[in-house]
């Protein structure tokens, strides 16, 4: 039996709301496996890990587990099924910048052909596993799909696993927390042990009994020698939030423009660890847990799909005709965003399928009643960011706190005018990073630049040195001849 | 009379004092508070684009820093955009000039491209360009570091074959750009500042 | 001489009541009317706003004092009072010739940002005003650098303010025709009208 504590937070979260959470719809306490779709989509670029490059080529066999991506990060991404190679193509894909990438496309086989990794035999030390988490491709499942080996750097106190699931609808990490509690309590001592971290915490919202009596009589079980401190947070969004959650665990503040791992503590989502349990035993992501919800879908459920799977694949196995759908939002009510071509294939980050009607009303003019600021869980102003961005001053948002916003959201939620406040935030951090880019390509070239006015002027000088020691020696050896004409005349 | 001109007199010595003494304190004060040099250069250098393509007449940034410094117009750096002059009127306290440059060379971020199976390797590119962003040797193949390259251009008029292309900067694969939330009710029609997507 | 009183204890008051008179209730833009140029020249950002300011406070207060001296000391003596006014001027100009010479050594960037604004302070009325009322009201010295001080204060806070309005007006959505100077006089307008509220704080 593990050594575990369950407690209650006792730290509030500034700000945030409680939206309907609708959690409930969702929830089964099963998980199906859907059948294998006709065709599988591998987005190359847009996988998670940054750009990638096809590792197959096209009519190419492939096995499941038999790697078809490599990122810029070094991640690899794998075949979720065997099948074949039937195109390399620009296909759409399942992420806001809404465009079509290159994207590889496999037909499932449907047969029972693996190419698993080792499994690996414990003690190991901290780079066997983070060359293992590169190889069996894997990330952030939460949805943001950071590469969880770069997180794994040495000299951290605590893992935090992410249980929180503060997003309406959303019943992902619940559904996965109740059925492989196991794997993630592995996966997190497996990672915390070989990091040298005493202390795991686990995150979940107090709106998530059964999940709290399975890990509960998983750790009973467990031999790990870690620390397990459960804490229950209030249900509050967004509690879930990387530097919130650290904060309500921890009462360590992360400093602005600085991550998590920067303080000493590692936080992941409860399926990276599972997924990291299972990589650990040679199997690499192929699958992931998938929340079908909404009012629209006949049949809202969680489902284990193969990584590829096109949307309206999942869409089926919820008893709903993709049709009757215009769009689909990914990634839930608050943070998502929505997609309306159904062949686009699911990625590792893709965590829930929300499928709604929602009665957006026109944006009406900012009445200033400051209802953004009081929810805001960053105490920013939002309205007076939006004011800033709207009237084109990059510059003066940046000012009001730009980039220490989370994106969460929460003001969209309560704004009686309906701003798209959350959108022109992310379009304006998006600005930032490119002007930041150009300052650092312009420091650069100014580098350069004075780089070489130095070396041309050194290299004049050096050749106007030369030249006057040419004119002396001419000078002296004329000199010499005259002399010698004299004395010779 | 005599007491008007007493008193004029009287005025003008008065005035005339009190001119010589504003007149010794002020020839002390500029000596005491002279300065070289203009401080302000570096500031006004940070604010240009740094592409080193001299377009606005002067060899570089930093000597049209010194120039603007030096009263020269602020709108003359058409590789910076609208945006650069604004910044530049933001810092020095002056109008706003519209920038003096056609249309066509704002549009895109430009990156010089060698055709290289057409270069010759004659250097004088290599030469040319600002920022040493071009490598390669004499009679040898040369090639424009992408990353170091500002697309001043200045590279394209010396190749004697004519085998650099200025080709839109690169971007990386997974690149992205929020869409533009619609503004509503606004007869803005993008008069100030930065322009969005 | 004898006007060079040493401040006593309700004399502090006066100089206060001073300030106040002439920072607030007769504030020098929005009441009288004085020193508009730069309120309109100088406003666009707070930055500049603030080195005006400066520039402004340091000159008022020196040239008040200058004024003052000039009188008492030279004017007055040489039964002169008709000179007063080319005297004062030159007494500023020199003050605010001086005070640039300063800048330009210890704040190149103010320097600029003030740019041509510096020498408009020379011919600012407020300050030629401030010099001008103190005599009128026979103020002391004592009296004389605090009514410049007040004016000062008054002028530095209505044009910081005024500046904090423009840089948020530069952001706002404003009706095409409104833009520019028209918005800009429009919201002056509004802060002389806050200020009359001031009227009658002060009974003597």
């Amino acid at each position: 039996m593990a050594d575990y504590q369950i407690r209650r937070c006792e730290r509030q979260l500034e700000g945030g709301i409680h939206p309907e959470t609708q959690k409930a719809l969702s929830t089964t306490d099963s998980c199906i496996f859907v059948g294998d779709p006709k065709r599988l989509v591998f987005p190359i670029h847009f996988s998670g890990g940054g750009p990638g490059e096809a590792l197959v080529a096209v009519a190419d066999i492939v096995s499941q587990g038999t790697p078809i991506i490599k990122c810029q990060s070094g991640i690899t991404h794998v075949a979720s099924r065997a099948g074949k190679v039937i195109d390399i193509i620009d296909h759409e894909i399942a992420h806001p910048a809404a465009t079509k990438s290159a994207s590889i496309i496999i037909e499932p086989s449907g047969l029972e052909d693996q190419n698993y990794l080792d499994p690996l035999v414990w003690p190991f030390d901290a780079d066997t596993l983070r060359n293992r988490a590169i190889e069996a491709g894997i990330l952030g499942l939460g949805g943001a799909g950071f590469p969880s080996f770069k997180k794994w750097s040495e000299g951290m106190q605590t893992l935090i696993i992410n249980g929180a699931e503060c997003q309406p609808y959303l019943t992902t990490d619940d559904t996965l927390m109740r059925i492989d509690t196991h794997s993630m309590i592995r996966g997190a001592s497996m990672l915390s042990q070989s990091l040298d971290i005493k202390t795991i915490i686990i995150g979940i919202e107090d709106n998530k009994p059964e999940v709290l009596e399975a890990i509960e009589s998983a750790l009973k079980e467990s031999c790990s020698d870690c620390f397990f401190d459960v804490v229950l947070l209030d249900t509050k969004y967004p509690s879930g939030s990387e530097r919130h959650l650290v904060w309500l665990t921890l009462g360590i503040e992360v400093p602005t423009g600085s991550h998590a791992v920067e303080s000493g503590v590692i936080v992941h989502n409860p399926g990276t660890l599972a997924a990291l349990s299972r990589a650990i035993d040679g199997k690499p992501i192929t699958d992931r847990i998938v929340t079908l919800t909404g009012e629209a879908l006949a049949a809202p459920q969680n489902i284990v799909v193969p990584i590829g799977a096109p949307i309206s694949h999942l869409i089926e196995a919820t008893d709903t005709n993709p049709e009757s759908l215009t769009s689909i939002t990914i990634g839930g009510p608050m943070m998502g965003y929505s997609v309306t071509n159904f062949t686009a294939g699911i990625t590792k980050t893709t965590n829930c399928l929300l499928a709604r009607e929602v009665d957006i009303p026109p944006e009406s003019p900012c009445i200033r009643c400051g209802a953004c600021a009081t929810v805001c869980p960053v105490r920013l102003q939002p309205q007076q960011m939006v004011f800033a961005l709207k009237g084109g001053s990059l510059d003066r948002a940046i000012h009001e706190g730009l980039t220490d916003c989370i994106e969460c959201a929460a003001c969209n939620a309560v704004c009686p005018s309906h701003i798209p406040l959350a959108e022109w935030f992310r379009l304006g951090r998006f600005e930032a990073r490119d002007k930041a880019n150009d300052q650092r390509l312009a420091a650069k070239a100014r580098e350069r630049f004075e780089a070489r006015n130095m070396r041309l002027k050194r290299i004049s000088l050096e050749k106007e040195a030369k030249r006057a020691v040419r004119q002396a020696k001419t000078a002296d050896a004329l000199e010499k001849a005259r002399k010698a004409r004299k004395e010779s005349a | 009379m005599t007491d008007a001109l007493w008193t004029i007199g009287a005025g003008v010595a008065g005035l005339s004092v009190i001119a010589l003494l504003g007149g010794i304190l002020l020839q002390y004060a500029s000596k005491g508070f002279s300065v070289d040099g203009n401080p302000l250069v570096n500031s006004i250098d940070a604010l240009l684009p740094q592409t080193q393509c001299g377009q606005c007449g002067h060899p570089g940034c930093k000597p049209y820093a010194e120039a603007i410094a030096g009263g020269e117009p602020i709108n003359r750096c058409p590789p910076g955009g609208q945006d650069t002059v604004d910044r530049l009127a933001s810092l020095l306290g002056v109008d706003i000039l519209p920038l003096d440059a056609d249309d066509a060379t704002t549009e895109q971020d430009l990156v010089a491209i060698i055709i290289e199976k057409d270069c010759i390797g004659c250097t004088k590119c290599i030469q040319a360009c600002p920022v040493d962003a071009i490598v390669g040797a004499a009679k040898l193949m040369h090639t424009v570091i992408v990353d170091e390259c500002t697309g001043c251009d200045l590279c394209v008029e010396p190749c004697p074959v004519d085998c650099i292309d200025m080709i839109p900067r690169p971007k990386s694969p997974d690149y992205w750009m929020p869409t533009r939330p619609n503004i509503i009710s606004s007869d803005r029609c993008g008069q100030i500042g930065i322009q969005h997507g | 001489m004898a006007a060079l009183h040493l401040l006593g204890g309700d004399q502090l008051t006066d100089l206060l009541l001073i300030i106040v008179s002439a920072a607030l209730v007769n504030n020098f833009v929005l009441i009288q009317f004085l020193g508009l140029c730069p309120f309109m020249g100088v406003s666009s950002r707070i930055d500049s706003a603030l080195g005006m300011s400066f520039a402004t406070t340091f000159v008022l207060t020196l040239s008040s004092v200058v004024a003052y001296l000039l009188q008492t000391l030279l004017l007055i003596p040489l039964d002169a009072m008709w000179l007063r006014t080319l005297a004062f001027i030159v007494a500023i100009a020199v003050a605010v010739q001086f005070t640039e010479l300063a800048l330009k050594k210890t704040s190149p960037l103010l320097h600029s940002v003030l740019g041509i604004y510096l020498p408009l302070i020379t011919t600012n009325c407020a300050v030629l005003g401030v010099a001008l009322l103190n005599t009128n009201r026979a103020h002391t010295l004592a009296e004389s650098a605090f009514y410049g001080i007040g004016a000062a204060l008054g002028f530095s806070l209505v044009l910081i303010l005024f500046a904090g309005v423009r840089e948020r007006l530069q952001l706002a959505d404003i009706p095409a025709p409104f833009r520019g100077a028209s918005i800009a006089l429009i919201t002056a307008g509004f802060m002389a009208l806050a200020f009359m509220g001031f009227t009658g704080m002060i009974r003597l």
